[in-house]
């Protein structure tokens, strides 16, 4: 077995471009009392040392349950939310340090798709005002040609352009979600988080808005980062996946390896406990028992060793470290 | 599967609302029956009229503008909406009971759960307080709650997701129901402990005999859960099978979509790399088609389709389909 620090090792599939981002050792704790400032919080370790590159135009999904720091993971990305420590290369630049003017280029490049449509949009603009906006904020599209510009992010994500003159409530859920995505186009973004974007959509929708996603990324040469619960969905959509427990990297795997050979005995817990719609494929057993620890108070050494099936003794002292199982394949166990 | 005797017989239930835009035919003319110890799965999209349709059976409806159902819901002989108020109540809670998806909000959060599953207990049985007391440690234990008796002093909020369902489960079998409505239990859990939950709800079952209505919108759930399945879309029942019917010859074009519309773990997928999708969107509940409601987003669609709405025929063996096409479709399918 090789160790590797996938920090500094080449964690990306082979076929990509060199990578967009370069996430290293990313920390974001949350304080348990008011007024300390997070650089220097004890508290909740919502994301705990990650590191992981994504591609010039790859789609890396991002999977956990509860608690996991998936949605952390994102924000802090985008610098929604400031990390405690840790290092975010974007096309060669860490943002980390990086002042609000400093900072401004790179949010134009840099766009989240939301979970909730509705939460999302503004009910008392209209579609043109809501896509409008983020093309002002940006100075893109002046004057005559915002219309014709809003026009075409409208079809281009499957809606007409009259829609603009509509507000979100006349529209359904997907439908919204596409406006969510148009708005999201519209300054041209290199990179984009989805942060759940799919879960509140019924299923029929649900295929037609992956589906447009996918269009997208092949078509504007979009880099992804698509953060779900739903191993099915980012299957689906995804180049490669990261598995994260409790704050911690537990996997990195190509998307067919994750699925075909998953390497950590979390990844295989989450797997078998997804329901396969086939009744001759019934479980009969729920493979993993407990409850996810409280992120306020995470077990020692392996975070999943308390409902981990193959845990020892060992398991409570050392945290595992990512280490390199086949090429871009990754796993945190020192059991396996 | 126990087949045999009816415990739950729904016929032609209707619940229509009034609001401002019209009136919303939320349920119009839903059939069926679940036999004892049997799991009926519904299936449907949001506006299919699913959990109106469990809110029904419970008398929940309460003053959301709903208009008086039409139809009958039978239960164990009783005729559930022609009973009064002080008849339902004591039928409620007790022998049909109800989860939802949401334990927090069904929860009282200013009372331990203890004393709210205790409180179920003597509202319905005979008991003193400390007999019920010593049931909800009991119905903890059973529900399988580490330390039950430490636990059932704890408030909703000093729980995780999965025990506060745990105790929903509790509470909705303290009294031992004949019938378990299950709407949504599982969607707001983690996927590790919806495995659980459903372990949990299957082997009670086994050990009670209760029967089980399971609503949900996933078909994986669906799939795991149910001995027979009704689909419902925009208010009506499309297709009714049993669960290895209905997902191995689909017949219903809609129940069809569905099926290849889920994305699966377990499956390589369409070699395209695209997901197979349903066009359109679910339709307006006030501006439903005049024909089959699924008519505008069906691939099969034809004339006949768009001017009368398909009557449910049995196709043979129990399994029911809505569909004018639906003899063309197996002819197609053997073909």
């Amino acid at each position: 077995m090789i160790h590797v620090d996938p920090a500094t090792a080449e964690t990306r599939a082979p076929t990509m471009g060199k990578p967009l981002l370069d996430i290293r050792n990313l920390r974001r704790y949350f304080p348990l009392q008011r007024g300390v400032p997070p650089g220097r919080a004890i508290g909740v370790k919502a994301v705990d040392d990650v590191s992981f590159t994504i591609g010039t135009g790859e789609v890396v999904g991002l999977v956990g349950e509860s608690g996991s720091g998936k949605t952390t993971v994102g924000r802090t990305i985008l610098r929604l939310k400031q990390p405690t420590s840790g290092e975010i290369f974007f096309d060669g630049v860490d943002l980390v340090p990086l002042e609000t003017a400093a900072m401004r280029p790179y949010r134009k490049q840099m766009q989240i798709i939301f979970q909730d449509p509705y939460g999302s949009l503004n009910p008392r603009m209209n579609v043109g005002r809501i896509i409008g906006e983020a093309l002002g904020t940006h100075g893109l599209a002046p004057g005559s040609a915002r219309a014709d510009r809003i026009g075409e992010l409208l079809l281009a994500v499957g809606l007409r352009p009259e829609h603009m003159r509509r507000y979100p409530h006349e529209f359904s859920g997907g439908q919204r979600q596409r406006i969510g995505i148009a708005r999201a186009l519209a300054v041209e973004p290199r990179f984009i988080v989805g942060d759940e974007p799919v879960s509140a959509l019924d299923v029929s929708v649900q295929a037609q808005i992956v589906n447009l996603l996918d269009d997208l990324r092949s078509r504007l040469s979009l880099t992804m980062l698509f953060i779900a619960h739903d191993l099915a969905v980012v299957k689906h959509i995804s180049d490669r996946v990261i598995v994260m427990y409790l704050g911690r990297i537990m996997e990195i795997a190509p998307v067919d390896a994750l699925y075909s050979s998953p390497r950590h005995p979390y990844t295989e817990a989450l797997l078998a406990s997804v329901p396969v719609p086939d009744p001759r494929a019934r479980r009969n057993r729920a493979p993993l028992q407990g409850d996810i620890p409280s992120p306020m108070n995470p077990p020692s050494g392996c975070v999943f060793r308390t409902r981990c099936p193959i845990a020892t003794d060992e398991c409570a002292k050392v945290v595992p470290p990512l280490e390199q199982v086949a090429p871009g394949h990754f796993k945190a166990c020192i059991r396996r | 599967m126990i087949a045999g005797n009816v415990l739950l017989d729904v016929d032609d239930l209707k619940v229509h609302f009034r609001t401002d835009e019209g009136v919303v035919r939320a349920v119009d003319g839903v059939s069926f029956h679940i036999d004892e110890g049997e799991t009926l799965g519904v299936v449907g999209e949001s506006g299919s009229g699913k959990s109106v349709t469990s809110l029904a059976i419970m008398r929940l409806l309460g003053t959301s503008g709903a208009m008086a159902p039409g139809g009958a819901i039978r239960f164990g002989g009783m005729d559930l909406l022609g009973m009064s108020d002080p008849e339902m109540r004591r039928i409620r809670g007790n022998a049909i009971a109800m989860i939802y998806q949401e334990p927090m909000s069904s929860l009282n959060p200013v009372h331990t759960v203890g004393r709210q599953i205790a409180e179920v207990v003597r509202l319905h049985q005979r008991l003193d307080r400390k007999a019920a007391d010593r049931r909800a440690v009991e119905m903890l234990e059973l529900v399988g709650i580490p330390e039950p008796a430490r636990r059932a002093r704890n408030y909703p909020h000093e729980m995780s997701g999965g025990m506060r369902q745990r105790v929903m489960i509790a509470m909705a079998l303290a009294c031992k129901p004949r019938l378990l409505i299950a709407d949504e239990p599982t969607t707001a859990l983690d996927v590790t402990i919806q495995a659980q939950i459903l372990d949990l709800m299957r082997q009670l079952q086994r050990d009670i005999g209760m029967s089980i209505l399971f609503i949900t919108h996933d078909l994986g759930v669906i799939a795991e859960m149910a001995d027979r399945v009704v689909v419902m879309y925009a208010g009506r029942t499309v297709e009714e099978a049993t669960v290895d019917d209905l997902f191995v010859k689909p017949l219903m074009p809609y129940t069809m979509g569905l099926l290849d519309s889920v994305p699966r773990v377990d499956t390589a997928g369409p070699a395209s790399g695209k997901l197979r999708t349903i066009p359109g969107n679910v339709p307006n509940a006030l501006m439903r088609p005049l024909g089959c409601a699924f008519e505008p987003r069906c691939g099969y669609a034809m004339d006949a389709c768009r001017r009368q709405m398909p009557v449910l025929e049995d196709t043979g063996g129990g399994h029911m389909v809505r569909c004018h096409r639906w003899g063309d479709i197996v002819r197609k399918e053997a073909g």
